[in-house]
């Protein structure tokens, strides 16, 4: 297991996955990163988690690069932000797919929950798959609390500020259990 | 196994002579531009078209764009340009005809084998077919004329409406755009203008043939679409070029401007033969409550960067591209659409299909961009690709810049191949192996092929299945 907490001095990391490796991401404050997984041997299978919060006027740059360069290789990235004030992020996810990785199967998923009134996101999700027998698939969403989710929590007394705590912590929530 | 599917079987089989539109005509132009590209061959065309000197200045002052301007450093490969051994503008004849008749008989013929007339009759309102740098011919149905629909050549039409002109040529896709829009400023020629004045709906298509015979020769046309308020139209453009050695160069630009409840849809079949580049650029504005449509279908030419987008301008337009690439044999396909939303309440969709076969590659590349005051915006974005061999590739390249809080953007993207659990299931159904694939790749393309007109969506199927025969295996 490999942590990797995102600070102010812009790391850039490469990971080699013999078997199995599972990658814990969080950012707090701002800060660039720049991650790169290979999967090497066959049947290597890797997973990226990571929570990224901004607040006040953090900045973030991260990319991550899943590079399948085996067969039957396996890469999950869940990347979930969440930004309040005018914390901004620009986010690229690679997933990269060579010609021998047959059979290989990838997944790039990348929620954004927008709060603050000069929050910022920029994502780009990327594929390049250079073999056929393979699975590689990305999602992105980009959106802010629902109100009528605040409404049916503030009509059952909860302040405006809880309530927005819960939706964010729910929204978190399946990440957080992973870490 | 059903008979019809035999049939068409038997049909592709008989025609698999490659790319059908690959005969040419010997070149009868009446006035060719020397090769390569300086001032005087502009001043000269621009002479020979007996334009007004605003244009003439808009020319220089775009080739001057032009030559400082860089190549794209990202998208296709485009090292194959040699501008200097293009055929700026090649004119087929001397004026533009309104009968079929008097048509210069090969550039007739030419139209005739591709079946231009008899789509004429059958399910246009208009017609403009385009040989090298000139529309030959043109018409317009009584009904629509008499509503005051205006559908001329681009030349014909400055001459006649310079007001439109003024009001958005070279507004909406300026020459300092990109590289590619400054030579089609400096150098355009022929292309469409189309009008449709308020509350007309025009309800059969307009159509576009635009054919390039010349060897070396490079097409600039240049479009320009203003539908008013309240109008409805349809615009259809199909491409082709003969089988020659040398590299053709085919760069147009489409300017659009759809008014406030207006709804436009641009649908292209883009069929050129494998050694065309091929680098439009492609731009609408939607105004208040408009929508914008482009059904984009690339099916030939060796290098294809083509991003249909939609500016959506005011307060409830609405934007949608559905995309379509093929990419065979040392293809590539690089496409996809920008939506860029300015106001408040709009949104947009994209659904992209694309299949890579051989050495085939297919890119999709998109833009959905979200400025700070406009806010409650929806967009969703769909990008599928399909891989038929180990030999092809296929990028996704989405790019989503969100300034605003109030929105709800969604992409997914998703990679296939033809699975061998439905081949399998298809073929134990009596079905033979080619047939079963096509049969997938149709079900794959089927949510764009149910937008195009008819006669297109069987012209598209039909060469979607010439091209996978014998494609899987």
């Amino acid at each position: 297991m490999i942590k990797i907490e995102i600070g102010k001095d812009p790391k850039k990391e490469k990971i080699i996955v013999k078997n199995h490796e599972d990658v814990y991401v969080t950012g707090n404050n701002g800060g660039n990163l720049d991650l790169e997984v290979v999967l090497e041997k066959e049947g290597a299978s890797v997973n990226i988690y990571g929570i990224i919060i901004g607040k006040d006027a953090d900045s973030y740059k991260i990319k991550t690069t899943s590079s399948h360069l085996a067969p039957n290789t396996n890469s999950r990235v869940h990347i979930k932000g969440v930004f309040m004030d005018s914390s901004n992020m620009d986010f690229s996810g690679m997933i990269n797919i060579d010609k021998v990785a047959q059979l290989s199967d990838a997944y790039l998923k990348n929620d954004n929950l927008m709060i603050g009134d000069d929050c910022k996101v920029n994502s780009s999700p990327q594929l390049e798959i250079k073999a056929d027998d393979v699975k590689a698939s990305h999602g992105v969403t980009i959106s802010t609390i629902d109100d009528e989710q605040m409404y049916y929590l503030m009509s059952r007394s909860l302040s405006y500020k809880d309530s927005q705590d819960l939706l964010v912590s729910g929204f978190i929530n399946d990440i957080v259990q992973k870490l | 196994m059903p008979k019809s599917l035999s049939n068409q079987e038997k049909q592709l089989k008989k025609s698999k002579t490659e790319y059908k539109e690959g005969f040419h005509m010997p070149d009868s132009s009446t006035f060719k531009s020397e090769k390569g590209l300086n001032e005087d061959v502009i001043r000269n065309l621009s002479k020979m078209k007996d334009e007004p000197k605003w244009m003439l200045d808009f020319r220089l002052k775009s080739y001057e764009l032009f030559l400082s301007m860089e190549m794209p450093n990202w998208g296709a490969d485009l090292s194959g340009i040699n501008f200097d051994e293009i055929h700026y503008y090649v004119k087929p004849s001397d004026k533009q005809e309104i009968s079929w008749n008097d048509v210069p008989d090969d550039v007739k013929t030419t139209f005739d084998r591709l079946g231009v007339p008899q789509a004429e009759r059958e399910f246009l309102s208009g017609v403009k077919a385009q040989y090298d740098s000139e529309v030959v011919y043109g018409s317009l149905i009584k009904e629509m004329s008499e509503k005051g629909v205006i559908f001329l050549g681009t030349d014909e039409a400055l001459k006649k409406y310079p007001e439109y002109f003024e009001e958005y040529f070279g507004k909406i896709i300026t020459p300092a755009d990109n590289k590619f829009a400054a030579l089609n400023s400096a150098v355009w020629s022929g292309g469409s203008f189309i009008y449709i004045p308020k509350g007309v709906s025009i309800t059969k298509p307009l159509q576009a043939y635009f054919r390039i015979n010349a060897a070396n020769m490079g097409q600039f046309e240049r479009t320009l679409i203003i539908a008013d308020e309240g109008s409805y139209g349809h615009y259809v453009e199909g491409c082709s070029a003969p089988v020659y050695t040398s590299n053709s160069l085919h760069s147009a630009v489409v300017e659009i401007a759809v008014k406030k409840n207006a709804r436009f849809r641009y649908t292209t079949i883009q069929n050129w033969y494998s050694n065309v580049y091929n680098l439009v650029t492609k731009r609408a504005y939607a105004y208040k409550d408009a929508t914008m449509e482009w059904v984009d279908g690339n099916i030939g030419s060796k290098v294809t960067m083509k991003y249909p987008s939609v500016y959506l301008m005011e307060e409830g337009a609405r934007g949608e591209v559905l995309s379509l690439a093929f990419a065979g044999v040392g293809q590539h396909q690089d496409t996809g659409a920008k939506m860029v939303h300015l106001a408040p309440n709009t949104s947009s969709n994209i659904i992209s299909k694309s299949i890579s076969k051989k050495s085939g590659r297919a890119t999709y590349r998109g833009l959905v961009k979200v400025v700070k005051k406009a806010t409650n915006v929806k967009s969703n974005i769909v990008c599928d690709a399909l891989l038929l061999d180990p030999e092809s590739r296929t990028d996704t390249y989405p790019f989503m810049k969100i300034d605003n809080k109030h929105v709800k953007i969604g992409h997914e993207a998703s990679v296939s191949r033809v699975g061998a659990e439905q081949l399998f299931y298809l073929m134990s159904r009596g079905l033979s192996e080619s047939s079963a694939a096509a049969l997938i790749v149709n079900g794959f393309i089927e949510p764009i092929i149910k937008e195009l007109p008819m006669e297109y969506a069987l012209e598209l199927n039909r060469l979607i299945e010439l091209e996978m025969e014998g494609s899987v295996g």
